[in-house]
């Protein structure tokens, strides 16, 4: 469909010359004969049954996963589960943004926007990442990760019952569902799969006169 | 009578001619080319605003699901898996319909066309009934709210009121952003039945076919990180 | 219907009135003109529109400057009458209530000035206004991308102001322009004040990433034949770098107070540390967009100062394209600095490592400034009032910029962290910067927006005193700072007191020059004389190619351009559109029209 000039209102360009001297190779002027391409309607099933299976395998491998350390009582590092349900989701995201987005077709220009948009994000994401996973790593005093603390909101369960406000939410809510008499304390349910600490290593030492009463934070 | 010159030099009336080759770009525009260009250049850097929108929310998730992996695995694990499944299937088959409604504009199928932009808004309505229905409905009655609403007794981390925070905020602006598709989708069609677009003109379509991508995107990186993990 | 035949005939036949019109022209009644501009798409009236609006704004904002200075001229204090009784000193701003009640006036005052100068003066002033009216006349356009959008934009700036003057007259926010948890979260409990001011920052953002997308778009699709990427105006490439940076960074902003505003509204808890959250989680959201909003405040400033400083000193940009990609670069390093805010609450890994990227911000900054040096340099420089504010620039923003490397050096920011010297830090740059450029980028434009000129003698008058009350308010606070005074408090040792009332003292200068300033461009508009179409000798689109003021389509034929927008050495007359209505560039006998 590259500028038709056989098209019943051609001639709109206003009279004017539109020579490669006044219009220089390289200017974007968007009657470039680059066109609109029609995706044929084989590739966008296509693209479509890879998503498809994609998504499969991705919940597949999550089940799969738990499954094996059941089995074998193994554990398998969390951050596995993560990479490969994010580089699934990345495969299928590149799938849509070529194809059914046309991103493969289009101007350049368009995917330098997508791209500077993931470089931006993937900033966003590192940095303020570094910053909170990496404290203590030489001061021992930022270590110390900011305090449950009190910005003394109640909650609705605390004003049902006597739990001190600065109590967690859920002991709170815990509590307030004993009283009403809706709920019979039991053992939490073993986490199946990778455990909870695996991924999160204990940063920093605690200072001297410290007590490590925050979880090791 | 108004006539169009055309390049065949047969006069037609104009009113004849559909609206999608009669239409004529802004004054400022060299032609439609260069208007339909310039549009999706537009809807390009909007989009970008929408993918930063939500790395807020991804951000949020990365640095507290570092901090409290154990709140996160455990909320993860009262999500209904299958549900999220079947929504994925349909956003990603409505993404397809939506591709598929850009590519009948082009080939002026126009009842392909309505047909696609129909199934869209339908895989939309779906999608959104689900969460409703399914989701919201079932983790409102449990008390599996945000923050200091949460009433949930069983919680097995501390944290759990904020995995909850995350999953209604980032859900809920998902959620919006589909209404307001769908929303598009019914103006769309309303303007495909007068025959509005075609192969000379279909900017609205294109645009709000991106749109719908990035939303399906968006869902697609939602439904490992809420769902899947473990 | 009209007949459907190409060319010319089309175009007219879209026509909103005589094709020849000055866009400023009357349309017979007082409500039809209302309504014209009301619903215009036309960028030039909307740029008019947000000049209006944002000179308003500074009005008010400067407003509670002055308050804020008088309130400082003594330290309020808590004194015992000889009756015993104890009363309230050296403060405006008590009501009876003792020291809290000033104090927390003061923070409403403070938090007033800053939400008002930041949100809806700066980050709007120069792209809204002038760039709005001069980017597509620079480029040769007959107008933005999406003219529409365009009004969108402006509307959004309108609802986004009252609610943010909603909030003010429900009693005002105390949280700080950086609305910080948990102040933004838990103060002010039972008022929905802050709620509205955060929706106010999170509305005016869609109208900033409106006018960016637009500017992007146009610059990208719509420059005139013959118009490459490097001979577009300086002005064009730093707004461009705005731009680029409003739609990028902005976004972020939006979810941000979204998620507060979900805090403070249902405690979701991602920024709440006993919800298991992180309040410095915030101040990472937060920084991500108002850092690189800094550079949206500045490089818009800097496009300006290319300009003035090429066309009054008729020469040649020194390195063009140093500048143009310098302005790139300062978008692109924006976005990798934002944690230089954050020394003292972040860990020591992410401040080291955003210490040593600040300083990459000072290579492109620098570059621009030696550029505008180098261009002085055996230039014929006339020093007309948008040639001394821009010389002022350069003397004001270099003091900003350098004092921006001790505050960048980590174990001196320590020092220096939320004291007074930051707060003399970035009004150096976005006060003497962005302020100071924008006002003198409007004495430049003016005669183009308005077809009049203004009288030169007492603008020149007016640039003095706010050069001079600018430097007299805020370098006592440098002075101030490196001793400890802290920025946000009402009151202070009595050691300050000279150094305060030195400030106050000079705020009311400042005041005084932007006042006359108002008054010249009133006289202006009543009484001054009609403006030639290029009284400056400017060899961009907008002074030989268009009328003062400016057609509704800007231009009569779609220019095409044949020459450089800084060509001073060898112009040919040759990209005139017509010699006749156009006359090449000759300076006015110097200072006659004006007086």
């Amino acid at each position: 469909m590259a500028h038709n000039h056989d098209n019943p209102n051609g001639g709109e360009n206003g009279g004017v010359d539109l020579s490669e001297e006044i219009y220089p190779p390289g200017a974007e002027y968007g009657h470039g004969h680059h066109g609109h391409t029609v995706v044929s309607p084989g590739t966008l099933i296509g693209v479509l049954v890879v998503l498809l299976l994609l998504t499969g395998l991705t919940v597949a491998f999550a089940e799969l996963e738990a499954w094996i350390a059941g089995l074998f009582e193994i554990t398998i590092p969390q951050w596995v589960n993560a990479v490969v349900a994010l580089s699934i989701a990345s495969v299928k995201t590149a799938f849509v943004v070529l194809y059914f987005m046309q991103l493969r077709y289009d101007n350049p220009l368009n995917s330098m926007i997508f791209i500077f948009t993931l470089i931006t994000v993937a900033f966003f994401l590192g940095f303020t990442m570094i910053d909170l996973g990496m404290r203590g790593t030489i001061d021992p005093v930022k270590a110390r990760y900011i305090q449950p603390g009190g910005t003394g909101i109640e909650t609705r369960a605390a004003k049902q019952t006597g739990v001190p406000t600065n109590a967690p939410v859920t002991e709170i809510a815990r509590q307030a569902a004993l009283a009403r008499g809706e709920y019979t304390p039991k053992e939490p349910e073993p986490v199946i799969g990778s455990t909870p600490n695996l991924s999160r290593p204990r940063t920093g030492l605690t200072l001297p006169g410290f007590t490590d009463d925050n979880g090791g934070r | 009578m108004t006539t169009v010159p055309s390049g065949h030099s047969t006069i037609r009336d104009a009113s004849e001619v559909p609206y999608h080759q009669r239409y004529r770009a802004a004054e400022h525009f060299r032609d439609r080319e260069h208007e339909f260009d310039a549009t999706k250049m537009g809807v390009w850097l909007f989009l970008a605003t929408e993918i930063l929108l939500f790395s807020g929310m991804f951000v949020g998730y990365g640095v507290l699901r570092m901090l409290h992996p154990e709140a996160f695995i455990a909320g993860s694990g009262h999500l209904d898996v299958h549900w999220g499944l079947i929504n994925t299937v349909v956003l990603l088959a409505s993404s397809y319909t939506v591709a598929a409604a850009v590519r009948c504009a082009q080939v002026d199928d126009q009842a392909g066309l309505r047909r696609n932009v129909m199934l869209t808004f339908i895989g939309g309505l779906v999608f959104i009934l689900i969460k409703l229905i399914f989701e919201y409905r079932v983790k409102w009655a449990e008390g599996k709210l945000p923050g200091i609403f949460y009433s949930y007794p069983g919680a097995v981390s501390e944290y759990e009121p904020l995995w909850w925070g995350l999953y209604w905020g980032a859900t809920g602006i998902h959620a919006t952003h589909v209404i307001v598709g769908m929303a598009l989708f019914v103006w769309i069609y309303l303007r495909a039945k007068k025959k509005h677009f075609g192969p000379g003109h279909y900017t609205a379509v294109e645009g709000v076919g991106l749109y719908w991508h990035i939303v399906d995107i968006v869902w697609i990186f939602l439904f490992p990180l809420l769902y899947l993990i473990h | 219907m009209s007949t459907i035949t190409g060319g010319h005939a089309g175009a007219e036949a879209h026509g909103h009135g005589h094709h020849d019109e000055s866009y400023l022209a009357w349309k017979g009644s007082f409500w039809a003109t209302v309504w014209d501009w009301a619903s215009t798409i036309d960028h030039k009236k909307i740029g008019v529109m947000y000049l209006v609006a944002i000179l308003f704004m500074f009005f008010l904002g400067g407003m509670a400057a002055l308050a804020l200075r008088v309130e400082l001229f003594q330290p309020t204090a808590l004194t015992t009458t000889m009756g015993g009784e104890q009363v309230v000193t050296g403060s405006i701003l008590d009501r009876g209530e003792g020291l809290a009640g000033a104090s927390q006036t003061f923070n409403r005052i403070f938090t007033l000035h800053g939400l008002i100068m930041v949100f809806l003066v700066i980050i709007p002033s120069v792209p809204a206004s002038l760039g709005n009216f001069l980017l597509p006349l620079m480029i040769g356009a007959k107008d933005v991308a999406f003219p529409r959008l365009n009004l969108a934009s402006w509307y959004i700036y309108l609802f986004g102001s009252v609610l943010a003057v909603l909030s003010i007259l429900m009693g005002g926010v105390d949280t700080g322009w950086t609305f910080y948890t948990p102040y933004s979260t838990v103060t002010d409990e039972g008022h929905w004040r802050v709620i509205w001011m955060m929706l106010a920052a999170f509305v005016l953002g869609f109208s900033s990433i409106f006018t960016g997308l637009n500017f992007i778009v146009t610059v990208h699709k719509l420059r005139a034949p013959g118009m490459g990427w490097f001979d577009m105006p300086l002005f064009v490439w730093g707004i461009y770098g705005a731009a680029l940076i409003q739609v990028l960074a902005t976004p972020v902003i939006g979810i941000t107070l979204l998620l507060l505003v979900f805090e403070r509204l249902f405690h979701i808890g991602i920024f709440d540390p006993r919800l298991g959250g992180d309040p410095v989680l915030f101040q990472h959201f937060f920084w991500f967009y108002s850092h690189p909003a800094v550079y949206i405040m500045i490089l818009p400033g800097m496009a300006i100062m290319s300009e003035l400083i090429a066309v009054f000193s008729r020469k040649k940009i020194f390195g063009y394209r140093a500048v143009a990609f310098s302005s790139l670069a300062i978008a692109g390093i924006s976005f990798i600095v934002w944690g230089h805010h954050m020394f003292t609450s972040q860990g020591e890994i992410a401040s080291v490592l955003f210490s040593a990227l600040t300083f990459l911000v000072a290579i492109p900054s620098a570059v621009k400034v030696f550029n505008w040096i180098a261009t002085l340099y055996k230039g014929s420089i006339d020093l007309k009032t948008p040639m001394l504010y821009a010389l002022g620039f350069l003397f004001t923003f270099s003091i900003g910029g350098l004092t921006g490397l001790f505050l960048g050096a980590l174990a001196t920011n320590l020092h220096l962290h939320d004291t007074y010297f930051i707060v003399a830090h970035f009004h150096y740059v976005m006060m003497g910067g962005t302020i100071i450029a924008f006002i003198g980028g409007i004495h430049m434009w003016w005669p183009k927006m308005f077809g009049k000129m203004y009288n030169e003698f007492w603008a020149r008058i007016g640039f003095v005193l706010v050069f001079v009350g600018f430097n007299v308010t805020f370098f006592p606070q440098f002075v101030m700072g490196t001793q400890g005074m802290s920025r946000r408090y009402a009151t202070y040792v009595e050691e300050f007191t000279f150094m305060h009332q030195l400030s106050t003292v000079g705020s009311f200068m400042l005041a005084l020059g932007l006042f006359l300033h108002l008054f010249v461009f009133i006289h202006s508009l009543v009484a001054g004389p009609k403006a030639p179409p290029n009284p400056w000798g400017g060899l961009t689109l907008e002074w030989t190619h268009t009328k003062s003021t400016p057609i509704l389509h800007n231009f009569e034929h779609e220019p095409v351009v044949t020459h450089g927008p800084y060509d001073y050495d060898d112009v040919e007359p040759a990209g005139v559109a017509d010699p006749d209505d156009f006359p090449m560039p000759e300076p006015l006998p110097e200072g006659e029209r004006s007086h």
